[in-house]
């Protein structure tokens, strides 16, 4: 038997109260009932308690104990002092010997120890996904249980198991530990408003409708991190915009999203914002991108009624002649070529045209496929399509159609739309901003919304839309999609007048810079650049990746 | 800034474009069409229409054709506003634009002929298959491909590809042999 540091010994304990706490929960009538019953042993008793069961003492039934402690001169130890990982009845799970899921091990001892842990974590960071609000900790590792464990295997970039093993026990302790530290001080001196101190200490938060200095300072450290608040800016105004940045933030930090600038968020943006003035380097998320060896793109150049993309299908050829890839025309690869490059041939659609590089990434050879689409490819916005739901990176120049999606053919016809931004259910309810011509609207009135229609895959990728006024397909790819958020959509889109003899070049500097392993910075510098006015990059606030 | 400068301006909104293409229509003048006519070469879809109306309505595509056979005018940019307005009444001068001594002239008039799509100037654009710029072959068989007479087309494409060098020019003579 291991016995605490406090020298109770942990089965005593549970013997003697244990049976009081029939729902895994300890609350404030049992707190009361337990110190009417401790004795000479009491400071040990009272410690072991808190450590025991500290996950799942309701905040009041905390009180009472640490009343009764203090009563007899005992300071309690944090709620849970006691690691996970020294649990006697994880050891196995901690070594790496068993892991505990509802096919194996679902009422294994261990098992309501992991639940205490989440449903401390879910009181202490405020994440109600990792709580066990119908069931509690009653052993039985169950389905509300398991979907709890996920919620944290995913904010712990873990494979999405819902089982416990040594990798989802850490990842428990870690995240208590992390989120039970005391309060730090702000250190960052973008947050030296008085609003601040009161907001760390818990006293206020900030949501809709706050307004002044302190709010723009929130504003302009999101800006810098890589949120996006594309119409108003740092105004210092608690509005839509920003309550959308806040929640992005909260998602990508684990915290539940509640799009209020509460206590934790700030401490959160406290830790992780740049210093004044500093913007933060955020990459692409390279190592979803490049799981499977292969960086797939989907190269889209669409119609121009003036036959302007004919001269951007030359330089087009030619790029990706100069650049040494190959091309691969409709069958011209069988499935041992395929595989000498390093593509499976299922993934590849026999009658598209391909260009395919093999390149050093981090160290290994691996290889570009560029699956290519302009006005003469035949069934090009289907083939389009395809690429759209699939690929790591999809990209697009020409005429954004009035925000209405990639078109490869005359503005006339809705054969070759990919209507993104128009004809959803949010653009029938209000919810979302059509496109913005009568004309076009006219013509796509029957053509579907491919978000609507069309799953894109859970995969991490990237989109860049080089065209006018692609800016508008943003609000669609956030919010139609149900698959995707900024975790695993970043974007790269214009409200400026881009000309067609950059379209190309703009698709190009995305390849160049992610085949050598850039960071979203560099692209929007590059475009900028080449352009000479920038493009708003969406989502990579969150990202993980770092070189 | 003067209502040519505001057009002619990359960070100017479509609306001040607009307004700016207002007040230049009321002069008559070749230096105004002009000004007009660059701004369509590069203009983003919103602004085509209205440009393309009042290039129309002060007769832009004759003055270009007459241009595009004047050596002491640029004649390129003449092929790319003809290109621009789909002058289909331009297709014998930019058949014969294709012998043109200056290559850009010849790359605009094969580019003009493949958005206007080619009938008589089916011949000399055959002929232009050996032209000596690859940017020029490109744009000639990218107008072939929009050419009526297929078999022909085809045939001369098949003739032209063992001895084509440029990637691109092969690529697009693969692509267009294998659809039709």
């Amino acid at each position: 038997m291991t016995r605490p540091d406090n020298g109770a010994t942990m089965g005593n304990i549970r013997a003697a109260f244990q049976p009081l706490i029939t729902d895994g929960r300890l609350d404030l009538n049992e707190a009361k009932t337990l110190t009417t019953r401790l004795d000479a042993d009491a400071p040990a008793d009272l410690q072991a308690i808190a450590k025991h069961f500290g996950a799942s003492i309701s905040d009041d039934a905390w009180a009472e104990l640490a009343k009764a402690a203090q009563s007899i001169g005992v300071s309690l130890a944090p709620r849970v002092a006691v690691s996970l990982l020294d649990q006697p009845e994880l050891s196995a799970v901690a070594s790496g010997a068993k892991s505990l899921s509802t096919a194996s091990g679902r009422k294994d001892p261990g098992v309501k120890f992991v639940q205490a842990g989440l449903m401390l974590l879910a009181r202490l960071t405020g994440n109600a996904a990792l709580g066990l609000p119908k069931y509690g900790a009653d052993g039985d590792l169950g389905g509300e249980t398991t979907n709890a464990v996920k919620a944290l295997q995913k904010l712990a970039a873990l494979p999405e198991t819902g089982a416990v093993d040594k990798a989802t026990l850490v990842a428990i302790h870690r995240a208590i530990q992390d989120a039970s530290a005391p309060p730090a001080q702000l250190k960052n001196p973008r947050f030296t408003d008085a609003a601040f101190a009161q907001i760390a200490s818990g006293a206020i938060s900030f949501s809709r409708g706050a307004k002044g200095d302190a709010v723009k300072a929130v504003q302009t450290a999101l800006i810098d991190l890589g949120y996006v608040l594309p119409k108003f800016g740092a105004d210092g105004d608690f509005g839509g915009e920003t309550i959308f940045a806040i929640t992005q933030f909260q998602k990508a930090r684990g915290l539940t999203p509640t799009g209020k600038l509460d206590q934790r968020t700030l401490k959160e943006l406290d830790a992780v914002a740049t210093q004044p003035g500093a913007k933060a380097t955020l990459y692409p998320e390279y190592d979803q991108m490049m799981k499977d060896g292969v960086m797939s793109f989907t190269f889209g150049i669409g119609y121009d009624e003036t036959g302007a993309h004919i001269d951007e299908i030359r330089k087009a050829k030619n790029g990706f002649a100069s650049r040494g890839f190959q091309e691969v025309a409709p069958g011209a690869f069988n499935e041992a070529q395929w595989k000498a490059v390093g593509v499976d041939s299922k993934t590849i659609d026999p009658l598209g045209t391909y260009f395919v590089k093999q390149f050093t990434f981090d160290g290994k050879t691996q290889t570009a496929l560029i699956k290519y689409i302009d006005a003469n490819t035949p069934n090009a916005r289907q083939r389009y399509l395809d690429g759209f739901k699939q690929s790591d990176v999809v990209l697009y120049g020409g005429h954004a159609r009035y925000g209405s999606g990639p078109d490869f053919d005359d503005v006339n016809s809705p054969d070759g739309n990919v209507v993104i931004g128009a004809n959803a259910q949010g653009h029938k309810n209000g919810s979302l901003v059509s496109a913005y011509d009568a004309h076009i609207r006219e013509v796509l009135k029957n053509a579907p919304n491919v978000l609507e229609t069309e799953a894109l895959t859970k995969d991490y990728q990237m989109m860049v839309f080089s065209g006018c006024t692609t800016d508008n397909y943003l609000d669609e790819l956030r919010a139609v999609p149900k698959n995707k958020d900024s975790s695993n959509l970043d974007t790269m889109t214009s409200n400026e007048i881009l000309y067609w003899n950059n379209m190309t070049s703009n698709l190009f500097i995305t390849i160049d810079s992610l085949m050598t392993k850039k960071s979203k910075n560099h692209i929007e510098a590059e475009l900028l650049k080449n352009n000479g006015v920038g493009f708003t990059a969406d989502g990579f606030g969150g990202n993980r990746y770092q070189p | 800034m003067k209502p040519a400068d505001v057009l002619a301006d990359p960070k100017a909104t479509i609306a001040a474009k607009l307004a700016a293409l207002r007040t230049l229509q009321k002069s008559a003048d070749a230096a105004t069409t002009h000004v007009i006519a660059r701004e369509l070469l590069v203009a983003p879809e919103d602004l085509r229409e209205p440009l393309l109306r009042a290039l129309r309505k002060r007769d832009a595509a004759a003055l270009y054709q007459r241009s595009l056979v004047d050596t002491r005018t640029d004649r390129a940019f003449a092929a790319k506003v003809l290109r621009c307005m789909k002058e289909k009444k331009a297709e014998a001068a930019l058949a014969a634009a294709l012998a043109d001594d200056d290559a850009d002239v010849r790359t605009a008039a094969a580019h003009a002929l493949a958005v206007i799509g080619p009938s008589e100037a089916t011949d000399a654009l055959i002929t232009t298959l050996a032209d000596p710029s690859a940017e020029v072959r490109f744009f000639v068989v990218s107008a072939l491909a929009a050419a009526s007479d297929r078999e022909r087309v085809k045939h001369a494409l098949a003739a032209r590809q063992p001895h084509e060098t440029d990637v691109a020019v092969r690529s697009e003579i693969d692509r267009i042999l294998r659809v039709n």
